[in-house]
């Protein structure tokens, strides 16, 4: 299975690179249409700002073929940044569309007595019916607001609410945490999600 | 004693933090005393390994030296940490350009701390945080007690140079920022081994909205414990792990004990 790593100049893709590489996948970098094409399975790093990321896609000219083949069925894994790339639209400075594949809004977090932003360190993540999963490392101010709660796999909590952590559609996963940074359990997450279904 | 309950009336706590922080100079790690006098206490790679595989929630290391010749080492030390431990990896040390921090970023850090050069360009940590995010930039403050009382000054250089500008004003102008944790370092308890300044912590409005990591004299587990009571979100560790004094394990085993909500060692 060829998995490329989308390069968009967003950050942490030398990070993503060697964790598939410690998981013994060999990653292939993708700067344009054609090694979209030649990849298996995709993943969407980064890091930051999602305007600043998401003006670096568009320049790439890549986001309508990504859409198509997506749609075609190829796994599309987004981590952080490119977990919020994933959705209809960002409002972090200027409001500007994503890739619109999950349908949701990312929005700032809000702090409240118990929570203080950015949100940074480990927390677990929990299913659907409450059990308890690892812990996993988050840094983010904003997060995905899904339109749809059957999309949202995994939450962590904010106070009384719950916050993705995992939202998912078919192929496409999005992953609010650092897997790569995140020891064991990142990279075994890693692995589960790559070799699903394959 | 009395810990902070995991859950407060049902509402589960975001995890406290235990930082490992590593002074590098050359190929050592580096340790001074109220930040003079510095000594070479082991190699850095053999200490990051130890402390991530006890259970290190982030790794702060501090390029002391922070200047152009010596970075290539450094660099190289980051892309081992990021490629073969995969810890949360926080930089500081002479930090001026969003260009430095474009290629310590690339590298795969995920945040980086300015102190000095803030005084000279307020302006560095929206530049920054703006391309990468706040969550990735930390304002550092090194505080020295006045003659005084109760009166803190901003120090720049590592602990060299005075700033005038006391410790209370500074914290406002973090808030202004756009830098997302603010890191505050007691210059007084620095390899001291003598417990936090706890004075200086009360400086801190605890309850705001933002991330506070301390760090300056703490020796335990008792001691991490006292400042995570007080409010403080993450503790910095230097001498007392390098001296092997302490221990990550032991210290997240005690707080797990009196119910701190931290990350635990085991794997589901």
């Amino acid at each position: 299975m060829r998995v490329g790593i989308i390069d968009y100049g967003a950050g942490n893709f030398g990070s993503i690179f060697s964790a598939l590489k410690q998981i013994e996948i060999q990653p292939l970098v993708v700067k344009n249409n054609r090694d979209l094409l030649n990849s298996d399975a995709l993943i969407l790093p980064g890091v930051g700002a999602f305007h600043y990321g998401m003006s670096n896609l568009l320049e790439m000219q890549i986001v309508e073929n990504l859409q198509a083949e997506i749609k075609k069925g190829k796994k599309l894994l987004g981590i952080c940044l490119g977990m919020h790339l994933l959705a209809s639209r960002g409002t972090e400075g200027a409001t500007i569309e994503g890739i619109n594949l999950i349908q949701g809004e990312i929005i700032k977090l809000k702090p409240n007595s118990t929570n203080k932003i950015p949100h940074v360190g480990w927390d677990r993540i929990y299913t659907k019916d409450e059990k308890s999963l690892n812990y996993f490392y988050f840094s983010h101010s904003y997060f995905f607001h899904a339109i749809n709660s059957i999309n949202v796999s995994h939450y962590f909590t904010w106070g009384n609410s719950k916050i993705p952590a995992i939202v998912q559609l078919n192929n496409i996963f999005g992953l609010q945490f650092h897997p790569e940074k995140s020891g064991i359990a990142g990279l075994h997450l890693l692995k589960e999600i790559l070799n699903k279904g394959s | 004693m009395v810990g902070f309950l995991i859950t407060l009336f049902g509402v589960k706590l975001p995890s406290k933090r235990i930082i490992a922080k590593l002074d590098i100079k050359s190929e050592s790690v580096v340790k001074g005393i109220q930040f003079e006098g510095l000594r070479k206490v082991g190699n850095p790679k053999e200490l990051i390994s130890k402390y991530c595989e006890d259970g290190a929630d982030e790794i702060i290391l501090n390029d002391v030296v922070a200047s152009l010749y010596e970075r290539a080492n450094f660099l190289e030390l980051i892309q081992f940490i990021v490629e073969e431990l995969r810890v949360p990896l926080t930089v500081i040390g002479g930090i001026k350009t969003i260009e430095q921090a474009k290629r310590i970023f690339d590298i795969g850090a995920d945040k980086i701390g300015i102190n000095t050069f803030g005084f000279k360009n307020p302006k560095i940590y929206e530049e920054i945080a703006e391309r990468y995010g706040s969550q990735a930039v930390i304002f550092s403050i090194e505080a020295k007690k006045f003659n005084v009382n109760n009166s803190w000054e901003c120090m720049a250089d590592s602990g060299r140079t005075r700033t005038h500008i006391e410790v209370s004003e500074r914290i406002k102008e973090f808030k202004s920022s756009h830098a997302g944790e603010l890191l505050i370092t007691s210059v007084d308890n620095d390899g001291m081994l003598c417990g936090p300044d706890e004075d200086l912590i009360s400086l801190v409005d605890v309850n705001s909205d933002f991330p506070i990591l301390y760090g300056g004299g703490i020796r335990d587990a008792s001691d991490v414990a006292k400042i995570f009571q007080a409010g403080i979100d993450a503790c910095v560790i230097a001498s007392s792990l390098h001296y092997s004094r302490t221990t990550i394990n032991g210290i997240k085993k005690y707080l797990e004990a009196s119910n701190f909500e931290i990350r635990s060692l085991s794997i589901i």
